[in-house]
This record gives structure tokens, sequence and C-alpha cells, in this order.
């Protein structure tokens, strides 16, 4: 008798271990808000990101919501996530974005023009939250992003700072537009440098190698060339253009028929091979002074030959 | 031979134990006590929320039917914070809360401040009959929404004006998950382009 009792305490012991619960965690997913959207000039690097704002620790349930940008209607899935969910972010990133240095791996992607830049001004987290902007005023010079600062808060311009579920954030430069690296050409300093001869003896056609497999250049090129008076007056200055030979390729070498002549008496001409991508975003044209980026006319020191937009200087290799 | 017998049992019990919770314990039928609690059965893949049943688990989910446990400073809003201590309503935000609990819905609100009365602890006939969907009771002074009773008058009259929009919602959840969120927050669905508002559809988008 005395190990019946025993063997029934025992089995009281383990029915009531096994079936009075603990503390219920019930799931939800209503306390996550737009926190965080991003595009570069061609829609090409975007991303959103969405924060949970309250402490919620069990606001898990994001695989039942879609990500739309309005008013285009463009939306995305998302997936439930699973861990403690409070104060956490949860980051939707195009291709483009994910490969850039910097960028956090994406909890979900979305193609390229998820927002469509020309129309969009708001985004929206499915029933439950939306984000607000002024057409045209969503940055686009790929360095800066619209937040919110506080949970509710109003979207403020300001650098990016993309932080992915696992928690790792990061900053991009996407001012070279399309995701693609855009290498300086290397100078010796970084890889061989580049090299011209003479096709013809007087100099009209020459003949250009450079180094296109140090910093994985697949980039078309351009030529940039001047005279002697179109050097900066001092140093730090800009450079004056006489022109560009377009779309030269990505490969080396390249035979350059038609040579410029310089126009100011000096007989000299200088000139730069230089990356471009198909946004019309060019690479570094490499420093002057072993620091400086050297400039030119254009929009952010660029050549503005060409149909050259803007420049890019986020790679560092080759310059 | 009885001490080798005991323990036997005790091993064969401690095994069924294990299996069983490593198979099915979160598989348990919850049928009996889900309408009682704005449940869901995994079993029977249905739920019930103010006593209306349920099929979508989508819209279940959605509708989130309990009271979240927040950080409450991080509610800045002046209306957030009188409900927070007033266990009240947020119309700019459509947050309400209860005992510090945070709801996201007017319906899911009004329930959470609700008594809710299982099945068999209504002595009121007319109060049984309400708890079937939902009604008031003047004799009373309850309303009824489900099993749930209100004994505010205003309270009880929001509490179905939400469940109308909810059944609304259940209903077209049947063809279009997005379209019963959409009417759940006066929206577009967004893969319908239908606009919804108080539960009727008032556009639809090309």
């Amino acid at each position: 008798m005395k190990s019946i009792r025993k063997f029934a305490g025992f089995v009281g012991a383990i029915a009531l271990s096994v079936f009075v619960p603990g503390t219920v965690v019930v799931a939800g997913s209503h306390t996550w808000e737009v926190w965080e959207v991003f595009s570069n000039a061609d829609g090409t690097v975007q991303f959103v990101e969405i924060k949970e704002t309250h402490g919620g620790t069990a606001e898990v349930g994001l695989g039942g919501h879609t990500m739309i940008s309005h008013p285009s209607g463009n939306s995305s899935t998302m997936h439930s996530v699973t861990g403690n969910t409070a104060f956490t972010y949860y980051l939707l990133g195009t291709a483009a974005f994910a490969a850039l240095p910097g960028a956090p791996t994406p909890d979900t992607i979305i193609p390229a023009n998820f927002i469509k830049l020309s129309t969009d001004t708001s985004m929206e987290y499915s029933f439950t939250n939306t984000a607000t902007w002024t057409l045209g005023t969503l940055p686009t010079n790929g360095t800066s992003s619209l937040s919110r600062l506080v949970s509710l808060g109003p979207l403020v311009s300001g650098a990016n700072s993309p932080t992915n579920f696992a928690g790792v954030t990061g900053t991009i430069d996407a001012s070279g537009g399309g995701g693609a690296s855009l290498p300086g050409v290397p100078d010796g300093t970084t890889g061989t440098p580049l090299r011209v001869g003479k096709d013809l003896a007087d100099g009209s056609s020459l003949n250009i190698t450079w180094d296109a497999t140090t910093c994985a250049d697949a980039n078309d090129h351009q030529i940039l060339y001047g005279q002697r008076s179109g050097f900066p007056a001092a140093p730090g200055g800009t450079y004056t253009l006489q022109g560009g030979t377009c779309n030269i390729g990505p490969s080396s070498p390249y035979n350059w028929l038609g040579t410029p002549n310089a126009t100011d008496g000096s007989g000299l001409t200088w000139f730069l091979v230089v990356t471009k991508n198909a946004s019309g975003t060019e690479g570094p044209w490499g420093t002057y002074n072993g620091t400086a980026e050297r400039t030119g006319p254009g929009t952010g020191g660029s050549s503005n030959v060409c149909t050259t937009t803007n420049k890019s200087v986020a790679t560092a290799c080759g310059h | 031979m009885r001490r080798l017998l005991f323990w036997a049992a005790v091993v064969t019990l401690v095994g069924a134990l294990g299996a069983e919770t490593a198979r099915g314990a979160v598989e348990a039928c919850t049928c009996a006590s889900s309408r009682a609690t704005n449940g869901w059965c995994p079993v029977h893949q249905f739920g019930y929320i103010g006593g209306v049943k349920v099929a979508s688990r989508w819209l279940y989910e959605f509708a989130d039917a309990h009271g979240h446990q927040l950080d409450l400073s991080t509610f800045t809003c002046p209306a957030c914070r009188t409900a927070i201590a007033t266990n009240g309503f947020c119309e700019t935000h459509h947050l309400g809360f209860v005992d510090k609990m945070a709801y996201y819905s007017r319906l899911t609100y009004e329930l959470g401040k609700a008594e809710p009365r299982p099945e068999g602890t209504i002595a009121c006939a007319p109060c049984r009959k309400n708890a079937e969907s939902y009604g008031w009771c003047a004799k009373s002074a309850v309303g009824m929404v489900g099993p749930f009773a209100i004994r505010d008058r205003q309270e009880y009259d929001r509490a179905v004006a939400a469940l109308t929009i909810f059944v609304a919602a259940n209903e077209a959840s049947r063809r279009c998950n997005y379209c019963a969120g959409a009417i759940m927050t006066n929206s577009e669905c967004p893969a319908c382009r239908i606009t919804y508002k108080d539960g009727k559809a008032v556009a639809r988008n090309p």
C-alpha cells in the first residue's frame, strides 16, 4: 500500500509537470511600424525597414502581412520570425542593395523599383501602419533615407541605417547607382598601371591598356580628356575637359583612334580612363595628392560628358 | 516483485506521457474552450472571436483578440497615455488598454474589458439566448457578445458595431483574406484593389 501511495504521488507530479501551463505568450504582429525607406536615383537600390516599436516580445506574425508601396500598389510578402521581437527590425531590400558593401542581409528580397519613384508617396505594412512622404522628397542621392525618429512620428531625412531582424546594421553608399561597384582604373598604386603606346607615329591612334581584373571591373569605360589650360588653377580645383570618348567597353586594350589635339597652343593633351555604369554614373578619377579626389565640372565632380550624370567614389579599389 | 511492477509502471507511464507530449502537446483539441476564450483549435482549424466562428487562420491572427504585454513607456501620444491610465481607447491610433494590456481594435478591446461567461454559467434565459450571437437584455441590463457580458450599454453598442464589421470581414475571408483585413481597417485590399469603409465596399480601383 505504501508503494501504491508513492506511485500515485509520482504520477501526480508528472501530470502536473506536463499539463500545468507556464506563462502564456501569445503571438501578434500589430506593433510594427514602417521605420525607414530608401531608394537610389534609378530605383535599383531600395530598402524598406520596419521596427517593433513597443517592446512586444512575441510580435512574430509578420508572415500574415504584406508591404505595399502606394499608389503603385507594388507589394511584397514577408515571413514570420522567431525569437524575441522587442524593438527589433525587419528589412526588405533589392538584390542590388544586398550586393552593396555594408548592406545587412535583407530578410526579404524585393524587386527593383518596388518604390515607384515617379508616383509613390507612402509605404504600408498591410492594414497596420503606413508612413507617408511628399512626392519628390524621398532622397535619391544614394546615401540619405527617410526614417522615423520616434514611434508614429513623421519621416525625416537622414543618413541611411538599414538593420535586419538579426540585428545586423550598416550604412550603404549607392550614389553610384545600380548597385554595381564602380572602382577606379588602377594607377599602379593598386594593381597594374594604365599604359599607352602609339599605334601611329604621329600619335593620332593610341593603344591603351588597363587593369580590369584587380578590382573586378566589368563596367563600361570612357576616356575623359583635356589640354594644359584645363588643369585647375590650384590643387583641388576643377578640371576643364575638352571632351570624352564614350562607351569604350569593359575590356582592355582599346585602340583610341582620332585622338584629340590641344587647341590652346600647348601641345599637351591629358586623359583619364574611368568606369561608368548603365545609370550614367562614372567611377573615380583618382586623387591629385594621394587622398583627395580630382573633380570635374559635373554633378558630384563628374565629367559632364558622355551623358554622365553623377560620380561615385564609394568603391575604394583602384584609387 | 511489487517493486519491479512499480518501476515498470512508472517507466511505461513516463514513456507514454513523453510520447504524447512530443507528438501532440501543441495540437490538442481546444474546441471545448475556444468559444469562451476567443481561442483557436489547432486540430479542427477554426476559432472564435466574440462568439463568431472563424475558419480563416489569417483573419483570426489578424484580429489578434488578446492583450499585448508591451513596454507602456513607449506610448507618448497623450490620448494613449490617458487610455493606459483609464482602461480606455485611443481613437487616434485605434488602440485600447485593459489592465495595462494593449488591444489593437475596438472589438478586441471591448471583449478584453467584458466578462467571459462560459456556457452553463448564465442563469438568465434571454441572456443565454443572446450569448448564441449577441443581444441586450433589458431586464438584466447586460449585453452579450457571444459568451462575453458587457454591462455598459454604450460599450455594448460599440462592441456590436465592431462585431458587425468583423462578421463582414469573416464572410469576405472565404474568398480573400486581404479583403477581410481591408474591411477591418477601412482600407484597400492590395490584391483585389477594393476599398472598404464601415464594412462595405465603396470603390474598386483599376
